[in-house]
């Protein structure tokens, strides 16, 4: 048993690599997994596997997905018409389902941006230091 | 000593994309599309020296359990509303509603051929039935067999309250079913045909050498 900060872990893991892999709420993944699809896919189109791969490699593996669970909500973002899909065929020699993001995808993108900003620059004055002791 | 078995990717992930296509929820694309995620994904842990059963069994459970998928995929799929029920409804009961289908099918084509006796007994005075010069043995054999044709309908009904009831998976049990009425009725067309013909035959040619002669 570790201990980090008074808090008692029951985990046999030092105490910062503990910090570091912490894992996201189940919520704020959901919530999150529209706009990290739609960055993603401005980099470049991209399939369901690679996407998750995306996502992990950039959050040091903090959003764990369930991976057959992206699928619905990348059927639901083509219904909206955020994204576009279309089969193809990789060097592999497999089909695999391609994704795009879309006009409508892009300007989406740009609102959650702008709330996903505002939100993490009202925490971050709430929990600068400085405020704190003021 | 025992051998262990080799592990065979194809066939483990042929049967977990069997497992799923039970649920009605998933269509074929969506099972195309997590079918080629699962194949990506134990190719990559394959790459890292985990073995194919090893990198299977991750993969599976990576791309989550098919109760939850179902769920989610339900949702998607419109898992709400009448179609949904309906397809669900024909998904579950598809092959009972197929035997019974093909169950009227058959009883139509025996009720068919029966008729056809029926129409060449009806032809033939009653009084002539027995002990006519005209009418053959091979006619006569037929019109006894139509005291017990009512048999093979119900035959096809017996295993289909057995396909219903009991058998656990009647999923291609069907076509089976269907090939076999449908051999039993060509089988029987032929020597039925001949014998309600066979005495129309006999009648003509017992007739007088004269009787279509022209004039």
């Amino acid at each position: 048993m570790a201990t980090c900060n008074g808090l008692k872990l029951f985990i046999d893991k030092p105490c910062t690599t503990r910090y570091r892999t912490v894992m996201l709420s189940k919520e704020l993944v959901a919530a999150s997994t529209v706009p990290l699809v739609l960055s993603v896919l401005t980099e470049a189109e991209n399939y369901g596997y690679a996407l998750i791969q995306r996502v992990r490699e950039l959050s040091d593996g903090r959003v764990e997905w369930t991976e057959g669970m992206l699928y619905p909500v990348l059927h639901w973002m083509e219904k909206e018409q955020l994204i576009e899909s279309e089969w193809r065929e990789a060097d592999n020699g497999r089909k695999r389902k391609y994704y795009r993001i879309c006009k409508k995808g892009r300007n989406t993108l740009r609102q959650e941006r702008e709330q996903w900003m505002s939100i993490h620059e009202t925490l971050a004055k709430l929990w600068q230091p400085q405020s704190r002791s003021t | 000593m025992a051998t262990a078995i080799p592990f065979d990717l194809n066939a483990a992930v042929h049967n977990w994309r069997e497992r799923l296509q039970q649920s009605p929820h998933f269509r074929a694309e969506n099972l195309e599309e997590l079918e080629a995620h699962l194949r990506d994904s134990v190719t990559v842990l394959q790459s890292k020296g985990l073995a194919a059963d090893e990198a299977f069994l991750l993969g599976t459970r990576r791309v989550g359990a098919p109760e939850a998928l179902e769920g989610q995929f339900a949702a998607e799929n419109g898992g709400d509303g009448w179609r949904d029920g309906l397809r669900r409804f024909f998904h579950n009961y598809k092959s009972r509603f197929l035997h019974l289908l093909i169950l009227a099918y058959f009883t139509f084509g025996c009720w068919l051929l029966w008729a056809c006796l029926k129409v060449s007994q009806l032809i033939v005075p009653a009084a002539m039935r027995t002990h006519n010069p005209y009418i053959p043995a091979f006619t006569r054999l037929f019109w006894g067999l139509m005291h017990f044709w009512y048999l093979p309908p119900l035959v096809a009904a017996l295993y289909c309250g057995y396909v219903w009831t009991r058998k656990a998976s009647a999923k291609s049990s069907w076509f089976a079913f269907f090939s076999f009425a449908t051999a039993f009725l060509f089988l029987l067309l032929l020597p039925i045909f001949m014998a309600a013909e066979l005495p129309i035959i006999s009648f003509l040619n017992g007739l007088p050498p004269k009787t279509f002669q022209a004039p």
